[in-house]
């Protein structure tokens, strides 16, 4: 058993699993727990701890805005629990990836694919270099 | 073979190259659409959305017949995502029987179209050709992604 939680300033946290809901429909055990709705870091690693400490046979990933901040900070000591993955600088792939797993692999194993293929999937596109794939000539079109 | 047949007017996205993909499990997907085949721009986008491990064809509804006709289509799984009810239409007759199921996602608002399902909007022409296709194929299904419910098409025709 595995449950994601995102956690940021703000409403990232929601506004990626607003996100991540259009794409895949019900998500009913991801939650979102941003910095809007809730009044401080310790707030939010208070309720998410609560859940860790009560289901220990599950997995939580839990996925920070960003690397260093005061919520990925403040996350950081739930660590101290054996079942936390903790990623800082969450992307919406990396839910996608994690969520529709069905590949019989442990929860470490899941959570480094996801950010593996999450960074290579940061991508930069600027006008002349598509010219310049278009010139050179994209792979042809083939089914076989 | 065909495995499904999907009807989206944005064809490959987020929905389809990470949902449906996931769901059917192709060895290649192929694009069916006049516009998509002949703008190199566009090409660029597909090919950069397209998923990992899978092949991807965008062609005219045209040629995409002749690559379906092509006996070695046989082997092959094939995701196949037009963008109208019409060009689905085309295909599965001009393909002998290979396009049994149908899914149809989204469907945008025009003129004198109606609200049909979430997302799917169809005019006359639309119902008129969803009915013929209807009668052609196994299945046709309007669901957006595999884990919502899905409307019974004979509703709407």
């Amino acid at each position: 058993m595995r449950k994601i939680i995102l956690a940021s300033h703000g409403s990232m946290a929601e506004g990626v699993l607003s996100a991540a809901r259009m794409i895949m429909g019900d998500c009913e055990e991801i939650q979102a727990l941003g910095l809007d709705h809730y009044e401080s870091p310790t707030e939010i690693a208070r309720q998410i701890e609560q859940q860790v400490a009560a289901e220990p046979a599950c997995d939580f990933i839990i996925f920070c805005d960003i690397h260093g901040g005061s919520v990925h900070n403040q996350l950081t000591e739930l660590c101290r629990y054996p079942n936390v993955y903790l990623v800082g600088g969450v992307t919406l792939s990396m839910i996608l990836e994690c969520h529709l797993n069905v590949q019989d692999i442990g929860t470490m194993e899941l959570v480094e694919n996801a950010v593996q293929s999450a960074k290579n999937t940061i991508t930069v596109l600027s006008h002349k270099q598509a010219v310049e794939q278009i010139e050179k000539g994209m792979e042809d079109d083939i089914l076989w | 073979m065909v495995e499904l047949c999907r009807v989206d007017d944005r064809m490959l996205h987020g929905q389809v190259a990470v949902t449906w993909v996931n769901q059917v499990a192709p060895d290649a997907i192929l694009i069916a659409n006049d516009e998509a085949a002949t703008n190199e721009m566009s090409k660029l986008a597909f090919k950069m959305a397209k998923p990992a491990g899978v092949k991807l064809a965008i062609k005219t509804v045209k040629d995409a017949a002749v690559l379906l006709n092509d006996p070695r289509t046989k082997k092959t799984r094939i995701f196949l995502i037009v963008r109208t009810v019409q060009d689905a239409l085309e295909l599965a007759k001009t393909t002998g029987s290979q396009i049994q199921i149908i899914n149809i996602g989204g469907v945008k608002k025009k003129e004198g179209s109606r609200q049909v399902a979430a997302n799917v909007h169809m005019n006359e022409e639309d119902i008129a050709a969803l009915r013929e296709l209807n009668s052609l194929v196994d299945k046709v299904e309007i669901q957006m992604v595999p884990s919502e419910s899905k409307t019974d098409v004979k509703k709407i025709i």
